[in-house]
C-alpha cells in the first residue's frame, strides 16, 4: 500500500515537474529559433554570394570565350551540382538585363517573377565586398549578384535558401532535446528520491506497519523507533487506537486472573465463559509490548543511491565516445592492428574490475564501505583527469586502468554496504535500489557524454567525469559510517583453482555459462560498447547519436527487465527466457545483414537491450538451480564467484573480438558474426537444456 | 521540494541553451569554412588550368593577382598562402610570410587528411586548407586560406549572451512554475493526511466507515477500525460477561 501511493505521489511530483520542462523546453525552441534566424540568415546569404561569386565567374569565362549569356551551355547541370553541394539552396536562376529566367534549377519562390523584375533589384550596384544582404521571397531568403561585364550588365545570379534551413537546425537539436527531457525525467526521480524520498519512504512505511498489524489483529505497541516524518501525527493516531485495544485487553485480563484467585467450586459459570473467550481473543489478536516486527533502516540504506549514481553517470558518460577518443590517441604498436588497440583500454578495464573484485571486496570490508568508496571515487576522478590530458593510447591505457580499480573499489563497496544494510527480508529490495541507480545512470549517462563529446570536445567530457566522481566524494560523506569487518572480510573466500577447473568441465555450469552468460557479455561489450560508438561516426553520424542509441539499450533494460522478472517464476521459463533473449539479442545484431543505415544500428540496439534484459535476471536464478550440485559441494560462494568470473572475462574479450572482426571482415559484418553467434548459442542452450532437463518420474499405474 | 525544481529546472534549460550555443556555433563554423572553402576551390581551378597548359606550380604569375583579389572582396579572410609539400611557401598575401616555413600544424593537418579539406586553429588565427593536385594526381602543394576568429567570436559572444538571458529568464519561469506545481501537489498530500488527522481526532470519526473511507488509505483505515471495533467489543462483552459472574 505504501509503495503505491509513495509510487503514486513520485509520479504526480514528477509529473509537474516534466510540465514545467516540457514547457520551457519549447519556449526555448521557439525563441532560440528567433535568434538562430537573425544571426544565421547574414551568414547564410555570405555563403550563398561566395558560391555565386564562383558560378558568376563560370559565366563570365564562358562569355569572355564568345558564348552569348543567352545560349550558355551546361548551365543547368552547373547549377545542379552547385545544389547538391549546397543542400540548403532551394533555388537557383540566371536571368537577362529585364529580369527574365533564362536559366533555373530548383523550386522557384512564390513572387520570384515580380522580384527579378522589379527595378530596385534590376539596378542594384555590385557590391565590393561579399556581403550578406538577402531578401525574403515567399519561403526563401533570395541573394542576388548582378553578373557584370565591362560592356555592361548581362543579367543577374539569384540564389534562394530555403527558410526551412533553420527549422532544421533546431529540429536536428530536436533528438538532443528529448534526450534532456528523458534524463531530466531520471534526474528528477533520483532527486526526489535523494532530497524527500527516504523521509516520506520512511514515514509511509511506518504507517503501512501500524495499519497491516491492526488488520491483522496485532494491537502489541512496537518496540522499534517512531518515525518524526509528515505521517507522524497520525500514525500516533493510529498507535493511541490499538495502544486503547491493548490497555483494555490487559485491564480485562487483570480483572479476570483476580476473579479467579477465588476456589474453582466457587467460580461462576459466566466467569469461566469470560476466561475461555480470554483465551479466543488471545489466539485471535496480539496485545502488549514487544511486536516482533522488524525494525530495517531504509533510509540509512537509501544513502547509497544519490553517490553511486553520479559515481556510475561519471563513467557512464564516456560510453558513447571513448573508442573514438581511442581512434584520435593511436599511435603504432608492433604486432597489434588499430582495430585491436582501440578495443584495449575497454577490455583491460573490464579485466581489472573482473579479476579484482574479491581482492577489493577483501579490502571493503577490512577497511568499511564508506572509506573504500571514498578511495575508489578519488582513485577514478584522477584516472578521468588523467584520461582527459592522455598524450596517446599507451598513457591512456595506464589511466583507464586506473579508473577501472577505482570503480571497482566503489562497486564492490556499494554492494557491501548493501548487504551489511539489508537482512534476508529487505535484501532483494536493497538490490533493486542498488542496480536502479546503475540503470538510471546507464540511462542518463551515454546520451549526455555523446552530447557534451560532440560539443564541448571529448577531453573536457572526460573533465566533466572527475568532477562527478568528485561529487560523488561527497555524496559518499553523507553515508553512515560503517564499521570495519574483519570477520566478514574472513569469510570472504576466492574460487581456489581446483574450483575453477572443476567448474570449467561442468557441462551443467558451462552450459549456462559458456552458452549463455558469456556470449551475452561479449554481445554487450562487443556490439554496444565497441562496434556502435564506432560505427556510427564511421558513417558520418554523431557521437551525440551514439550515446542516444546507447540510451535505448538501457531504457530497454529499465522497462523490459521487472517484466521478465515477473515471467521467470520455474526454472523453466528461466531456461526459455534465457534462450529466447539470446536469440532476441543475436537477431538484433543481425539486422544488420539487410541495411547498414543509423536506424538499423537503433532497431538492432533495441532489440538487444530487449533481449539482454529477459536473460540477465534469469540467469544467475538459473545458477543455483543447474549447479545445485556445485553448491551443494563447493559452496554458493565459489560457484557463483566463477560463474561472475567467467561472466566478465566475456565483458573483457567482448571488444577485443570485436576488434578482431572489423580488421578482417569490416564493421557491419562484425555485427552480423557476433550477431549469429549469438544466436547459435541460444539455439544450442534451448536444446541443451531441453535435452538435459530432468523429466517427472513415472509412476506406477494404480 | 523547491529545490528539486530548481534542480531540474535548471539542467534541463542549462543543457538546452548549451545545446543551442553549441549549435549555433557549430552552424556558423561550418558555414563559414563551406565558404571558404567555395574560394578556395575556385582559387585551385585556376591552378589547375595553368597546371594544365604545363606551367609550373612555381611559376603561375597570375596567381598573385588572383589571391590577392580574393582577399580584397571576402572581408573575412585575412589572407592566403600557397606553399609546397614541404611546407615552404611559394605564395602568399602577406610579404612577411614568404620567407618563413608554413607552421607544422598546417603541414601535419594537410598531409593527415590527403584529399580532403583540412582545417586548423591556432590562437586566434585559423585556416581552412585544399590540397592541389597536378593532372597526374600528384599533391603538389596545399592552399591555406587564413581567416580570424575575433570576427566570428564576438558574433558569437553576443549570440552566446542572448541565449543565456533568454535561458535565465525562462529557468526562473520554469523554476517558479515547477516549484508552485510541486507546493500544491504536497499540499494535497498535506491535506490528505489532515483529512485522515481529523476523522480519527474525533471520537466519532473511527466509527464512521463512510467518512473514514473517503480520505487518504481509507481501505485500509476502514479495516484497521473495523478489527479495532472488534476486538473492544468483543473485551467489553467479555467484560459483562465477567461483571454478570461476579453478580450473580
Amino acid at each position: 500500500m505504501s509503495e503505491l501511493y509513495l509510487r503514486r505521489i513520485y509520479w504526480r511530483l514528477t509529473g509537474v515537474v516534466m510540465i514545467a520542462v516540457v514547457i520551457a523546453l519549447v519556449v526555448n525552441s521557439f525563441f532560440s529559433h528567433r535568434a538562430f534566424e537573425q544571426a544565421l540568415v547574414p551568414e547564410m546569404a555570405r555563403k550563398a554570394a561566395t558560391v555565386g561569386a564562383s558560378v558568376r565567374g563560370l559565366v563570365l569565362k564562358a562569355h569572355e570565350n564568345g558564348i552569348e549569356f543567352r545560349s550558355l551551355y551546361g548551365v543547368d547541370q552547373t547549377l545542379d551540382e552547385v545544389r547538391e553541394e549546397n543542400p540548403d539552396f532551394a533555388f537557383l536562376a540566371l536571368t537577362d538585363p529585364q529580369g527574365a529566367i533564362l536559366y533555373q534549377r530548383g523550386s522557384a519562390p512564390s513572387g520570384i517573377e515580380q522580384y527579378t523584375h522589379d527595378p530596385n533589384v534590376l539596378q542594384a550596384p555590385e557590391a565590393t565586398e561579399i556581403a550578406g544582404r538577402a531578401v525574403r521571397i515567399g519561403n526563401q531568403y533570395i541573394v542576388s549578384l548582378p553578373v557584370e561585364v565591362p560592356s555592361g550588365r548581362l543579367g543577374q545570379l539569384h540564389i534562394g535558401v530555403a527558410v526551412g534551413f533553420v527549422d532544421n537546425i533546431v529540429l536536428e537539436m530536436l533528438l538532443d532535446v528529448m534526450v534532456v527531457l528523458v534524463v531530466a525525467l531520471f534526474f528528477t526521480l533520483e532527486l526526489l528520491n535523494f532530497i524527500a524520498g527516504a523521509r516520506l519512504e520512511a514515514g509511509l512505511r511506518s504507517l503501512a506497519g501500524v495499519l497491516e498489524r491492526g488488520r491483522t489483529g496485532d494491537f502489541s505497541a512496537p518496540t522499534g523507533e517512531r518515525s518524526h516524518s509528515e505521517f507522524g501525527s497520525v500514525l500516533r493516531l493510529l498507535e493511541a487506537a490499538a495502544a486503547r485495544v491493548s490497555a483494555g485487553f490487559l485491564a480485562l485480563t487483570r480483572d479476570i486472573e483476580a476473579a479467579r484467585r477465588v476456589p474453582a467450586h466457587e467460580r461462576r459459570d459466566a466467569l469461566n465463559a469470560a476466561h475461555a473467550g480470554l483465551s479466543k481473543l488471545r489466539e485471535r489478536y496480539r496485545f502488549g509490548s514487544g511486536s516482533s516486527t522488524e525494525t530495517v533502516d531504509d533510509g540509512r540504506l537509501a544513502r547509497v543511491r544519490a553517490p553511486l549514481f553520479a559515481f556510475i553517470l561519471a563513467e557512464e558518460l564516456t560510453r558513447s565516445f571513448l573508442p573514438s577518443y581511442v581512434k584520435d590517441l593511436l599511435v603504432p604498436i608492433p604486432g597489434v592492428s588499430a582495430e585491436i588497440i582501440v578495443g584495449l583500454p575497454i577490455a583491460l578495464f573490464m579485466l581489472i574490475v573482473a579479476l579484482g573484485q574479491p581482492y577489493f571486496g577483501l579490502y571493503s570490508e577490512r577497511v568499511g564501505h564508506r572509506r573504500t568508496m571514498t578511495l575508489g571515487a578519488a582513485i577514478a576522478a584522477a584516472g578521468f583527469l588523467a584520461t582527459a590530458m592522455a598524450n596517446n593510447v599507451l598513457d591512456l591505457l595506464l589511466w583507464r586502468g586506473v579508473c577501472a580499480v577505482g570503480y571497482g573499489f566503489v562497486f564492490v563497496a556499494a554492494q557491501g554496504f548493501v548487504l551489511s544494510n539489508t537482512t534476508i527480508a529487505n535484501r532483494a529490495r536493497g538490490f533493486a535500489l542498488f542496480v536502479g541507480a546503475i540503470m538510471v545512470a546507464t540511462v542518463c549517462g551515454p546520451s549526455i557524454g555523446g552530447i557534451l563529446a560532440d560539443n564541448i570536445g571529448e577531453r573536457l567530457t572526460f573533465a566533466i567525469s572527475a568532477m562527478l566522481a568528485v561529487i560523488s566524494i561527497f555524496a559518499i560523506q553523507m553515508m553512515p559510517e560503517d564499521r570495519k569487518s574483519d570477520e566478514h572480510a574472513a569469510k570472504i573466500k576466492r574460487p581456489s583453482l581446483r574450483q575453477i577447473g572443476s567448474l570449467l568441465i561442468n557441462h551443467r555450469f558451462m552450459t549456462l555459462t559458456g552458452l549463455a552468460a558469456i556470449p551475452a557479455k561479449i554481445l554487450l561489450t562487443g556490439v554496444c560498447f565497441y562496434l556502435v560508438p564506432l560505427y556510427i561516426v564511421s558513417v558520418g553520424s554523431t557521437q551525440a547519436m551514439a550515446g542516444r542509441i546507447l540510451m535505448t539499450y538501457a531504457v530497454m533494460m529499465v522497462l523490459m527487465a521487472p517484466v521478465a522478472t515477473a515471467l521467470a517464476k520455474t526454472r523453466e521459463h528461466r531456461e526459455w527466457l534465457v534462450g529466447s533473449g539470446l536469440l532476441v539479442s543475436g537477431l538484433g545484431a543481425s539486422l544488420m545483414l539487410f541495411e547498414s543505415g543509423v536506424g538499423w544500428v537503433f532497431a538492432a540496439v533495441c532489440l538487444i537491450g530487449l533481449g539482454q534484459s529477459l536473460s540477465i535476471t534469469a540467469q544467475s536464478a538459473l545458477v543455483s538451480e543447474h549447479c545445485d550440485q556445485e553448491i551443494a559441494s563447493m559452496g554458493d560462494q565459489a560457484v557463483y564467484g566463477v560463474y561472475r568470473l567467467l561472466e566478465r572475462l566475456g565483458n573483457a574479450s567482448g571488444p577485443l573480438l570485436a576488434g578482431a572482426l572489423v580488421m578482417f571482415t569490416g564493421y557491419q559484418r562484425s555485427f552480423i558474426v557476433i550477431g549469429l553467434l549469438t544466436l547459435a548459442c541460444g539455439a544450442i542452450f534451448l536444446i541443451a537444456t531441453r535435452w538435459s532437463r530432468p523429466r517427472p518420474a513415472l509412476a506406477p499405474v494404480g | 521540494m523547491i529545490a528539486v525544481a530548481v534542480i531540474v529546472c535548471l539542467f534541463a534549460v542549462g543543457m538546452a541553451a548549451f545545446l543551442n550555443y553549441f549549435k549555433y556555433r557549430s552552424t556558423v563554423d561550418r558555414i563559414v569554412k563551406a565558404r571558404l572553402a567555395v574560394v578556395g576551390l575556385s582559387i585551385e581551378n585556376s591552378i589547375q588550368a595553368s597546371l594544365a597548359l604545363g606551367l609550373s606550380f612555381s611559376d603561375l604569375g597570375m596567381l598573385q593577382g588572383l589571391i590577392d583579389r580574393e582577399t580584397a572582396t571576402h572581408e573575412l579572410i585575412q589572407g592566403i598562402d600557397i606553399f609546397d609539400t614541404d611546407g615552404k611557401p611559394l605564395y602568399s598575401t602577406d610579404r612577411m610570410r614568404a620567407g618563413r616555413s608554413v607552421s607544422a600544424a598546417w603541414l601535419n593537418a594537410a598531409r593527415r587528411t590527403k584529399d580532403a579539406n583540412w582545417f586548423v586553429q591556432e590562437g586566434a588565427e585559423s585556416a581552412v586548407g585544399i590540397s592541389i593536385k597536378n593532372n597526374f594526381g600528384l599533391t603538389v602543394g596545399h592552399l591555406a586560406l587564413r581567416y580570424s576568429h575575433d570576427k566570428i567570436d564576438v558574433a558569437a559572444r553576443e549570440v552566446g549572451q542572448h541565449l543565456a538571458l533568454m535561458a535565465m529568464l525562462i529557468f526562473i519561469g520554469a523554476a517558479l512554475l515547477a516549484s508552485i506545481a510541486l507546493v500544491l501537489v504536497m499540499r494535497t498530500v498535506e491535506r490528505d493526511m489532515r483529512q485522515v488527522e481529523a476523522v480519527l481526532s474525533n471520537p466519532e470519526g473511527p466509527r464512521n466507515p463512510a467518512v473514514l473511507g473517503r480520505g487518504l488509505f481509507g481501505p485500509a483505515l476502514v479495516r484497521f477500525f473495523e478489527n479495532v471495533r472488534t476486538a473492544e467489543l468483543q473485551i467489553a462483552a467479555l467484560r459483562a460477561k465477567l461483571s454478570r459472574g461476579a453478580q450473580s
